[in-house]
């Protein structure tokens, strides 16, 4: 199961952004996930659903420096053929948990207009339970809360914002480590953004609240799991998600959705695969 | 030009005996020309490092112009580089700061100055970008009117610093202020003072109000050509307290 | 080589630092190169910052800032210790 690294300021729905944080201030960012994957090609006939919902703290460091932690609840269903007939297995609870630092090292502003560089790095921590049993014995690693790893991520960050409308570009890499004699795969990602505002048409006075049509892509690449360092051939491959979405923007508080859907999806093997992920959620600054 | 009513008249001349009672805002406003703010959300980190600043009433930001409009409380003297500080801190650049300086023209060594009221500050007029420093002379001629008559006059534009402390104002608008004076019964504590200052502030005409609970009056000042006395008293009166022109005649 | 004294003058237009401008311009010499730049332009404002130029009018010499002027009033005696009006030899 793989989530993009979110962000929390303004800015794109599942896409990182380099826009700035005031020193100081803190913005709040709540979403619901909601995530279905039933397209299973082989026999196990695997129809799995997950809730999920991060909460997001953003915090202004400095001018240039943020912080940011993502702390996911998460509720897993898994529906499977067993030889005793189909049986849901299901947890719920905190999942890892997410720090990271982004940095601004390239800035342009003109009036109306700013270009951001940002990198960032952060750790994944194991405070998701990754023991968690059930009636058919241990629930299988990827369907547990978290990894009982500690897993290191960076990337880096372009955005292009203007009045009427914003760009952001995001590449991650994240590198899992082994726990449990698991290890998932290491995952890639590329995030596009393109947000365009289109109510109110004309700017008006002061601070308007401010409507956009947002269309995001999302390419993600994993690799083999490996069990007892053995790669796992059906697990990894590579997803790309158009993900259509839609925000509301005013001085201190922003509403989104955006539902993220699967064009391409080349797993290897029998991986599951995702039917849709819907996204919807709010952010407020203080 | 409006006639101005024989009653506001003396309330002016009133208030030019009482003027040097009250300490006031030497500079009323700052606006700032910020550089990369693209939406919403991201306005309310200056708004918040710009109010963080002391003497700031009210700060107003408007996205389309990327001006932020900084009004300054009674008295506060800011320094140009703390406001630019705060619109940085907020993770934007800072670009032109204007300042709206209250005070007096004078006319000394073939230059123009404006004096500040409530202290020594001066700063030399001009207007840039005209062909040579000396005054465009239509311009130069309505100064001298202003230097004649000692009227108090709200100056826009562009500060510059000299050696010495000196420093030169780039003057992009002015107007000239006319100030009256009235008695206010019905104000029982700091809150009506809030409220009646807000009332009187939010009239377009109205550049700035100091109310006094323990003088019980307010002195108004405002851009000359508008200014009715008797709209601010029924202003005054609508909002439940009671108003009047000083009755008190003082010798000249 | 470049034989040229590079003579930059940091101006905000108004006519105290006019005064200078005019000082400058008189004595200068032969071998200054002057350039006159307006405090209220974006490009000059930044290299202002960049420099540590806090009041103006302040003269910049083969990107030096000149300190005859920085924080004191202009006069010609300062500015022919800077070595504005000198020629190069």
């Amino acid at each position: 199961m793989v989530f993009a690294v979110i962000s929390a300021n303004a800015g794109p729905i599942t896409t990182n952004t380099a826009l700035p944080v005031n020193e100081g201030e803190f913005i709040f960012r709540g979403q619901i996930k909601y995530i279905r994957a039933t397209d299973d090609p082989g026999p196990l006939d695997r129809e799995l659903t997950v809730w999920a919902a991060p909460s997001v703290l953003v915090y202004g460091l400095a001018e240039k420096l943020t912080l940011f932690g993502i702390a996911p609840y998460l509720d897993k269903s898994m529906e499977v053929t067993t030889p005793e007939g189909r049986r849901t297995r299901a947890v719920s609870g905190l999942g890892d948990i997410r720090v990271f630092g982004r940095y601004t090292f390239g800035q342009r502003d003109k009036p109306g207009e700013t270009l951001r560089f940002a990198s960032f790095v952060g750790l994944e921590l194991p405070t998701g339970a990754d023991d968690v049993e059930d009636s058919l014995g241990q629930l299988p690693q990827p369907l547990q809360l978290g990894s009982g790893s500690w897993d290191p991520f960076i990337g880096a960050v372009f955005t292009w914002q203007t009045l009427q409308w914003e760009f952001d570009s995001s590449v991650a890499y994240k590198f899992n480590t082994e726990a449990n004699d698991f290890e998932f795969g290491d995952v890639a990602s590329l995030d596009l953004s393109y947000q365009y505002r289109f109510w109110p048409n004309e700017l008006g006075e002061a601070v308007p609240g401010y409507l956009y049509g947002v269309v995001e892509s999302n390419l993600i690449w994993q690799d083999n799991n490996r069990a007892f360092g053995t790669p796992d051939l059906n697990s990894g491959g590579t997803t790309w998600y158009l993900t259509p979405g839609i925000q509301y923007v005013t001085k201190r508080y922003i509403f989104e959705g955006a539902v993220q859907l699967p064009v391409i999806q080349d797993l290897n093997g029998n991986g599951l695969k995702n039917d849709f992920i819907v996204t919807a959620g709010f952010r407020v600054n203080f | 030009m409006k006639k101005i009513p024989l009653l506001s008249l003396k309330a002016i001349v009133l208030v030019l005996l009482l003027l040097g009672t009250q300490a006031r805002a030497e500079v009323s406003h700052v606006s700032i020309a910020v550089d990369g703010l693209g939406c919403p959300f991201c306005v309310y980190g200056i708004e918040k490092q710009l109010k963080n600043i002391d003497g700031v009433k009210k700060v107003d930001v408007e996205l389309k112009t990327g001006q932020a409009l900084v009004t300054l409380e009674n008295g506060a003297s800011p320094d140009i580089s703390t406001f630019q500080n705060a619109v940085k801190k907020a993770g934007f650049t800072p670009r032109t700061v204007q300042i709206t300086a209250v005070g007096k023209v004078q006319a000394k060594n073939d230059k123009m100055h404006l004096s500040l009221r409530g202290s020594d500050e001066k700063y030399v007029l001009f207007v840039k970008d005209s062909a040579s420093a000396d005054l465009p002379p239509e311009f130069k001629g309505q100064l001298l009117k202003l230097a004649e008559s000692q009227s108090l006059v709200a100056i826009t534009g562009t500060p510059h610093s000299h050696a010495q402390g000196q420093s030169g104002l780039s003057v992009e608008r002015f107007s000239p202020l006319a100030s009256v004076e009235l008695s206010v019964d019905g104000m029982v504590c700091e809150r009506c003072v809030a409220r009646l200052t807000q009332i009187l502030e939010k009239r377009k005409e109205v550049y700035q109000a100091s109310v006094s609970l323990a003088d019980k009056r307010t002195v108004i000042e405002a851009v000359d050509a508008t200014l009715n006395t008797e709209e601010l008293i029924e202003t005054i009166n609508e909002a439940e307290f009671s108003a009047s022109v000083d009755s008190d005649e003082t010798k000249q | 080589m470049n034989t040229k004294r590079k003579v930059e003058i940091f101006s905000a237009g108004c006519p105290v630092c006019e005064e200078t401008v005019s000082l400058v311009n008189r004595i200068a010499c032969p071998s200054c190169e002057l350039e006159v730049l307006d405090l209220h332009t974006p490009a000059a404002a930044s290299s202002a910052k960049d420099l540590g130029i806090s009041s103006v009018p302040a003269l910049v010499i083969d990107g030096k800032v000149a300190d005859c002027c920085e924080g004191r009033v202009v006069d010609e005696q300062a500015l022919r210790s800077a070595g504005v009006g000198q020629p190069i030899t």
